[in-house]
């Protein structure tokens, strides 16, 4: 069920505010996924990122009255998931959480026509190390990146959500970009060192 | 067997980062997670009251347009009146200020015994002038940020005339557009009473279609009353 920002979802704000569950789940329906993916930009795996945006949820379900119809219902969701995301990770920048969430995915059946285990295991691996590039970039500066170049917000969007004009959203960005691109070239480098590493003939070992 | 191979990434930059970011947005599978987010929902509490402090910050916030120059106004008035207590002594000046573009700097009574604020309830300030008398009232308007297109407007009841130059102005009200600054903006008017009584003033400034009035009560005396 698509619910957007209308009358409708004014309904279902109201009731979710008073406490029904049921409602605040219809309208975060939608947004779900997109939750689910900003959250791992300031996780460090899947998993972690699917705990975070729950938590964020309930934090967005607890404080729903202070939402008071200024913004649109997503603008406010955004901006207040965004800020519970960053609470997060200045909480957990203390501690390191390794997680192997490519190991999950290695031991899956093959359907008829998809991509074999090793494409896979290679893409999810692309992903995961994208992904690990993007938590590297500037805090302030990764979830403009992620609404705008991930989720494809319009500027406009992401300065309502981010609460700055649109030239700073504009700037963040491709400072972002920037990083991003850096730390990605930092990763190539050391991907390929570590690569050679591994191919060192072993004694008694087989090489391709 | 996996074969061994450095991870290439080709898109370090331009069209092909971009293409790489875009194709992030699929989907995962749901594995629980509306479900889990479900259980958490209703488990826990439902949404809290707004605390009394927030409710506060809102309240100020969605007023803020018009009530920094309300406040403005009542602290321009209770700075006129406190000056007016502290300098007890009449200023004798020379000026002969037009009440709109020619402000004059300080809020006392000319030509002779400063005005004396009289204790007159809590909501209108009341100030006693004797009628041979100028008054200047000084209004404040401070704005927390600047505001455009305002119009203020000045009105006096009759009995009560606008000073410039050293001569009585005929005219009852004065309006005018401007803009607010942020900050102080200080509007001071001379009058003088015609005759004995309660006058009251009233000065306005329209915000955006809503007006913000202030009443002043001056209180004239023949002298030595």
């Amino acid at each position: 069920m698509l619910v957007s920002d209308t009358a409708h979802s004014d309904d279902l704000i109201r009731s979710a505010q008073e406490g029904d569950v049921r409602a605040f789940e219809l309208l975060i329906e939608t947004h779900i996924p997109r939750l689910r993916r900003f959250a791992r930009s300031f996780a460090h795996s899947d998993a972690d990122a699917d705990d975070l945006a729950q938590e964020a949820l309930i934090k967005v379900y607890r404080s729903l009255r202070s939402y008071r119809f200024e913004s649109s219902f997503s603008t406010w969701l955004y901006r207040v998931t965004k800020n519970c995301f960053m609470d997060a990770q200045r909480a957990m920048a203390s501690r390191e959480r390794v997680v192997d969430a490519l190991a999950n995915d290695a031991g899956k059946d093959r359907a008829e026509g998809a991509p074999s285990p090793d494409e896979l295991l290679l893409k999810a691996e692309e992903r995961a190390h994208l992904w690990a590039a993007i938590g590297r970039v500037s805090a302030e500066f990764r979830s403009v990146l992620v609404l705008c170049d991930v989720e494809g917000f319009a500027i406009a969007e992401v300065a309502a959500i981010e609460k700055l004009p649109e030239g700073t959203v504009k700037s963040r960005l491709h400072r972002a970009r920037t990083q991003l691109a850096r730390r990605l070239q930092d990763g190539a480098r050391i991907g390929n060192q570590s690569a050679s590493t591994t191919v060192l003939p072993m004694e008694g070992m087989d090489l391709p | 067997m996996t074969e061994l191979r450095p991870t290439t990434h080709r898109y370090t930059d331009g069209p092909e980062l971009r293409r790489a970011l875009r194709a992030l947005a699929t989907d995962a599978p749901d594995e629980g997670f509306r479900a889990a987010l479900h259980r958490r929902l209703a488990a826990g509490p439902v949404p809290a009251p707004i605390g009394w402090r927030d409710r506060a910050v809102l309240w100020l916030r969605d007023r803020r347009a018009w009530l920094w120059p309300v406040g403005g106004v009542a602290a321009g008035v209770a700075s006129f009146a406190l000056l007016v207590v502290m300098r007890g002594n009449p200023l004798v000046a020379p000026v002969a200020p037009d009440p709109i573009a020619n402000p004059i700097a300080n809020p006392i009574a000319m030509n002779g015994s400063a005005p004396s604020p009289v204790a007159n309830g809590p909501v209108l300030p009341s100030f006693r002038v004797p009628t041979s008398k100028v008054a200047v009232i000084k209004l404040a308007f401070a704005a927390e940020v600047a505001v455009e297109d305002v119009t203020f407007e000045v009105t006096l009841p009759e009995g009560l005339a606008f000073w410039s130059g050293g001569r009585r102005l005929d005219e009852r009200s004065f309006r005018w557009p401007g803009r607010l600054e942020a900050g102080e903006n200080l509007i001071p008017i001379a009058v003088r009473g015609d005759r004995p009584g309660r006058y009251s003033v009233v000065a306005t400034v329209e915000i955006g279609g809503r007006v913000l009035e202030h009443r002043v009560i001056l209180d004239v005396r023949q002298e030595g009353t």
